[in-house]
C-alpha cells in the first residue's frame, strides 16, 4: 500500500515517515507543501495521504477538498494540531478518512491507518468539541446531564414558574419550540405522564 | 330777494350728538359711547326738556349734592343739564348764574372734562343769545390743556364756538385763529362733521365780508371732507351753511340745493327739533319762491311749536325770516315785525353786528313795502354801518393776510409732521434692517458654533477611539505576554526540571503546553477563519459562550457567503464584541443573532432583553470602546450600525449594502 506524507515541518515529516514505515507501510512520497502534495496525489494516486493542515501553498483542508471534488481514490488522513470542532466538521464535509491530533499520533496513527485501509473512518478519540470539554465535568449518571444546554435553560425558566409564552419571549424563540423542548425534557427525565409534571419536578429538583 | 346775513352756529345736527343713538358714533370715534347713569341720560335727552319738572328736580338734587359736598356728582349733572339746555337753545339766566357761580367756586375740585364742559355750556348759551362778549369770556375760561379724550373734545368745541363768538363781534382775526385751532383739534380726532364745520365756519368769515369766491372755496372744502367720509349729518350741516351762502350770493342753485337737502333730511333718522326748524324754514322759502303758498303755510304751522319753545338761536332767525317773507308775500300785516325792531337795542348792546345788519335790512324792506321810505333809508343805513363793522376793506385785507399766515403755518406743520413721519419711517427701516442683519449674524454664529461643537465632538470621539485602540492593542499584548509567561514559560520550566524523570509525566506536561498555546492562539484569532467561513465560526462562538457563561443565544442565519473573508471577520468581531458587552453589562435572559441576506443588502441584528443603556450618553462618555469598535468596523465594511436601547433591551442593527 502506497502512502504519501506531507508536512511543512521537516522534523515532523521525517518523524511521521519513520513512524509509518516502522509500522510496516511503504511511504512512496513525502513533501513539505500542499501544492506538491496535491500534484503527487493526482499523479501517483496513493492509497492514503497523511496531510498536515497548516502548510504553505495549499493547506491540508484545500488538498482534501480538491481530492473530494475530483473524486480521487486516495483517502486522506489529516494529522494536525487543530483540535477545533469547526475544522473537523469542515474536513468531515469533504469526506476525510481520518482525523488525528499530532499529540496523540503515537497512540492512534496505527489504528487509524488500519481502519482507513479497510475503507472505514477514524476520528481521534481526543478530538472533542469545546462544548463537550466544558460540560464534561458532570457525570452522565444524573438524568439532568442528558439535557442539552437549551433544554436546561428552558427547565430553569419553568422552575421560575414561567409560561411557555414567557419563555419563548425571553429566549427569542417560538412558543412551539419551547413546547418541543418540554416534551423532550419529559422524555429524557423519564417523567410519568401527569398534568403539570414538569413544573412540579422542576420546582422540586431544579433550583 | 332780500340779502339774508346770518352767521350760523351751525351744526345742531352734529352738535346735539351727546344723546345716545345719535350721530355720536361719528363724533366720539375714539371711544365707544359713554354709559351714562339713568339720571344723566334723562338730563341729556331732548325730550326731557319738555317736562315742567326738569329744572326744579334738577335744582333739588344739585343743591343736595352741593350741600353734601359731593362736588363731582354735582358737576356731572350740571354739565349734562347745561349741555342739553345749550344745545336746545334755552336761554335761562338763572341756570346760567347757577353754573357760573358753581364753576367759579369749585373750579379746583372739578374734573377737567366737567370744568371745561360747563364753561363751554355757559359760553355757547351766551353765544346763542347774541351776547358775544360774555360768550368769548366764558369760553376762553374753559380752555385748558386737555389730558383726556372728553376734555380734548370740550376744548375743541370751545374753539369752534369762539370762531362764531369772535366773528359775530367783528373780531375776525381771533375768529380765524379759533377756527384753525378747532380745525387742528378735530383733525386729530378725525371728526369729519366738525372738520367740515370748521371749513364752513371759515367760509362764514369770508362770507361776512362778502368775499364769496373764498367763502365758496371753503364751503367746497368742507363738503369734500364729509362726502369722502359719507357722513350724512356732516353733509346736512355744510348744506345748511351753503344755503346761507347761496342765498347771500343770490346763487341760482339755492332752490335745488334746498330741495335736495330736504330730501336727504327726510331720510335721515337723527332729526332734532332745531334741525327741523332750520331746514323747514328754508323749505318754506323755497315753497314761497315756487308759489306754493298753501304748502308753505302748512309747513310754517308745523314748525311753529318748535319756534315758540326757544328764545334764541339761528334756527329761530331762519323761522322768523321765513315767516316774515311769507307774510310779505301774502300781504298780511306782519305780526312779528315788532320782534325785529324790539331786538335792535339789545343787539347794539351786544355788538351783534350780523343780526343787527340783518334785522335792519328786514325792517328797511318792510318800511319800503309800506312806503315809509325815510324809515327804510334809516334802517338801510344802520344795516350798512353794522355790515361795515365786520366787512370794511381794511379788515378784509387783514383777514386774508391772517388766513394766509395760518395756512402757511398749517402747511409748515404738515411738512414738519411729514418730515417727522419720514424720519420715523427711516429710523424704523434702519432698525429693521439692523435687526435683520443682527438676526442673520446671530443665526449664522449659532450655526457655526453648533458645527464647531459637532466637529469638535467628532474629533474628540475619533481621537478617543484611536487612543483606546492603541491602549487596547497594548492591553492585548500585555495579556499575551502574561499568558505566555504564566503558562508556557512556567510549564516549560517545569518540563525542564522533570526532563530526566519518567516520560509519561513529561508527555503530559507537553500536552498541557500544547493546549495552552492552542487556547492563546484561539483567543487571538479564530483558527482558519477564512477556511471555515462566517456561519460555522459564529455557531462555534455561540456554543462556547453558552457553555462558558451559561447564557442562552439563539440564531437565525440566512447567509450564503457573499462577503469577502476579511469582511466576514469584521462581522464576526462585531458579533463577538456585542455578545461580550451583553454578558458584561446587559443582565439579559437571552440574546438573538439574526443574519438576513437579501439581493441588495445584508442585515445583521443582535438583540438582547437586558436592561438597556443610554446610547448617546454612553457613546460620548469616552469609555465605550466596544460600541465605537462596532460602529467603526461596520463603517470599514461599508455598512452602517444603529444602536437602539431601551429598558426592554438593546438592538444593534448593521445594514450592509451589497456591491452591485
Amino acid at each position: 500500500m502506497r502512502i504519501l506524507i506531507a508536512d511543512d515541518h521537516p522534523f515532523t515529516l521525517m518523524g511521521t515517515k519513520a513512524f509509518v514505515e516502522s509500522l510496516g507501510y511503504k511511504v512512496e512520497d513525502v513533501c513539505s507543501n500542499g501544492i506538491t502534495a496535491f500534484n503527487l496525489i493526482s499523479s501517483h494516486q496513493p492509497a492514503v495521504a497523511i496531510l498536515d493542515i497548516n502548510m504553505p501553498g495549499m493547506d491540508g483542508l484545500e488538498v482534501l477538498e480538491k481530492v473530494y471534488r475530483l473524486k480521487l481514490l486516495t483517502r486522506v488522513i489529516l494529522l494536525t494540531m487543530h483540535k477545533e470542532m469547526t475544522i473537523f466538521r469542515k474536513a468531515n464535509q469533504w469526506g476525510v478518512a481520518g482525523y488525528i491530533l499530532k499529540e496523540n499520533a503515537q497512540e492512534e496513527l496505527q489504528k487509524c491507518i488500519e481502519i482507513v485501509k479497510k475503507g472505514g473512518q477514524y476520528i481521534s478519540k481526543n478530538l472533542e468539541n469545546d462544548l463537550v470539554i466544558d460540560t464534561h465535568s458532570g457525570s452522565q449518571n444524573y438524568p439532568i446531564e442528558r439535557l442539552t444546554f437549551t433544554e436546561k435553560k428552558v427547565l430553569e425558566l419553568i422552575a421560575q414558574q414561567k409560561t411557555s409564552k414567557q419563555i419563548a419571549d425571553m429566549l427569542f424563540i417560538s412558543e412551539k419550540t419551547v413546547e418541543g423542548h418540554r416534551t423532550s425534557i419529559i422524555q429524557k427525565l423519564e417523567l410519568p405522564k401527569e398534568k403539570n409534571i414538569l413544573l412540579i419536578w422542576a420546582t422540586r429538583y431544579f433550583k | 330777494m332780500l340779502r339774508l346775513f346770518i352767521i350760523l352756529l351751525i351744526a345742531p345736527i352734529g352738535f346735539v350728538s351727546c344723546s345716545k343713538g345719535d350721530t355720536s358714533e361719528k363724533i366720539f370715534q375714539k371711544k365707544s359711547d359713554e354709559k351714562l347713569d339713568a339720571y344723566c341720560s334723562y338730563l341729556n335727552a331732548d325730550s326731557s326738556l319738555h317736562d315742567s319738572t326738569y329744572l326744579p328736580l334738577f335744582y333739588k338734587r344739585f343743591n343736595r349734592l352741593v350741600s353734601e359736598n359731593k362736588i363731582d356728582s354735582a358737576s356731572q349733572i350740571l354739565f349734562w343739564a347745561g349741555r342739553n339746555i345749550a344745545n336746545n337753545f334755552k336761554y335761562d339766566t338763572a341756570f346760567l348764574q347757577v353754573s357760573i357761580n358753581f364753576v367759579n367756586k369749585y373750579s379746583s375740585k372739578l374734573q377737567d372734562r366737567y370744568f371745561s364742559g360747563i364753561y363751554h355750556n355757559i359760553g355757547i348759551t351766551y353765544c346763542d343769545n347774541g351776547e358775544y362778549d360774555n360768550c368769548s369770556y366764558y369760553l376762553n375760561k374753559g380752555v385748558i390743556q386737555p389730558k383726556d379724550f372728553y376734555t380734548f373734545q370740550n376744548v375743541a368745541d370751545i374753539n369752534y364756538g369762539l370762531l362764531f363768538g369772535h366773528l359775530n363781534n367783528g373780531k375776525l382775526e381771533q375768529s380765524l385763529k379759533s377756527a384753525y385751532k378747532a380745525l387742528e383739534m378735530f383733525e386729530t380726532q378725525r371728526d369729519t362733521v366738525f372738520i367740515s364745520a370748521c371749513y364752513s365756519g371759515i367760509a362764514c368769515i369770508y362770507r361776512s365780508q362778502d368775499d364769496f369766491p373764498e367763502a365758496m372755496k371753503y364751503e367746497n372744502q368742507g363738503l369734500r371732507v364729509v362726502r369722502e367720509a359719507r357722513d350724512t349729518s356732516g353733509i346736512l350741516t355744510v348744506s345748511l351753511n351753503r344755503m346761507d351762502l347761496y342765498d347771500q350770493m343770490q346763487h341760482p342753485d339755492l332752490y335745488p340745493l334746498i330741495d335736495s337737502t330736504m330730501t336727504l333730511f327726510r331720510q335721515w333718522p337723527h332729526k332734532t327739533e332745531d334741525d327741523k326748524l332750520a331746514i323747514n324754514s328754508w323749505y318754506v322759502l323755497k315753497l314761497i319762491h315756487d308759489n306754493k303758498l298753501d304748502e308753505a303755510k302748512k309747513t310754517l304751522d308745523e314748525i311753529k311749536p318748535f319756534s315758540l319753545e326757544r328764545s334764541t338761536g339761528s334756527s329761530l332767525d331762519y323761522y322768523n325770516y321765513a315767516k316774515f317773507v311769507y307774510d310779505e308775500k301774502v300781504g298780511e300785516k306782519s305780526g312779528n315785525i315788532s320782534f325785529y325792531s324790539n331786538a335792535l337795542p339789545k343787539l347794539k348792546e351786544n355788538k351783534d353786528y350780523a343780526r343787527l345788519a340783518l334785522y335792519n335790512q328786514i325792517l328797511s324792506e318792510n318800511a319800503n313795502t309800506k312806503g315809509n321810505y325815510k324809515a327804510a333809508m334809516k334802517y338801510l343805513k344802520n344795516a350798512q354801518t353794522a355790515q361795515d363793522s365786520v366787512s370794511n376793506k381794511a379788515l378784509r385785507i387783514k383777514v386774508k393776510e391772517f388766513d394766509r399766515k395760518y395756512q402757511t403755518e398749517k402747511k409748515e406743520q404738515q411738512i414738519e409732521l411729514q418730515h417727522k413721519e419720514l424720519t420715523q419711517k427711516n429710523t424704523f427701516i434702519a432698525l429693521l434692517i439692523a435687526s435683520i442683519i443682527g438676526l442673520i449674524a446671530a443665526a449664522s454664529a449659532y450655526y457655526l458654533w453648533q458645527r464647531q461643537k459637532t466637529l469638535k465632538l467628532e474629533k474628540e470621539s475619533s481621537a478617543n477611539f484611536t487612543r483606546q485602540l492603541l491602549e487596547n492593542t497594548e492591553e492585548e499584548r500585555k495579556r499575551i505576554a502574561g499568558d505566555l509567561h504564566d503558562s508556557i514559560s512556567h510549564e516549560l520550566l517545569n518540563l525542564k526540571s522533570s526532563l530526566s524523570k519518567d516520560t509519561k509525566a513529561v508527555s503530559s506536561k507537553i500536552d498541557t503546553i500544547i493546549n495552552d498555546i492552542r487556547g492563546i492562539s484561539r483567543n487571538l484569532h479564530p483558527v482558519m477563519f477564512d477556511k471555515i467561513g462566517l456561519v460555522p465560526n459564529i455557531e462555534q462562538l455561540v456554543e462556547r459562550i453558552q457553555n462558558q457563561h451559561n447564557f442562552f443565544i439563539s440564531t437565525d442565519v440566512n447567509y450564503t457567503g457573499s462577503l469577502s473573508s476579511a469582511n466576514e471577520l469584521q462581522i464576526y468581531r462585531i458579533i463577538q464584541e456585542t455578545l461580550s458587552n451583553i454578558i458584561k453589562y446587559a443582565n439579559a435572559h437571552a440574546a438573538k443573532i439574526t443574519i438576513n441576506e437579501q439581493p441588495t443588502y445584508i442585515l445583521i441584528e443582535i438583540k438582547d432583553n437586558g436592561k438597556g443603556f443610554h446610547v448617546k450618553e454612553t457613546l460620548n462618555s469616552g469609555k465605550a470602546f466596544g460600541l465605537h469598535n462596532i460602529i467603526e468596523r461596520s463603517r470599514v465594511i461599508g455598512g452602517e450600525a444603529h444602536i437602539n436601547s431601551s429598558a426592554d433591551g438593546t438592538v444593534i442593527t448593521i445594514h450592509i449594502p451589497k456591491k452591485s
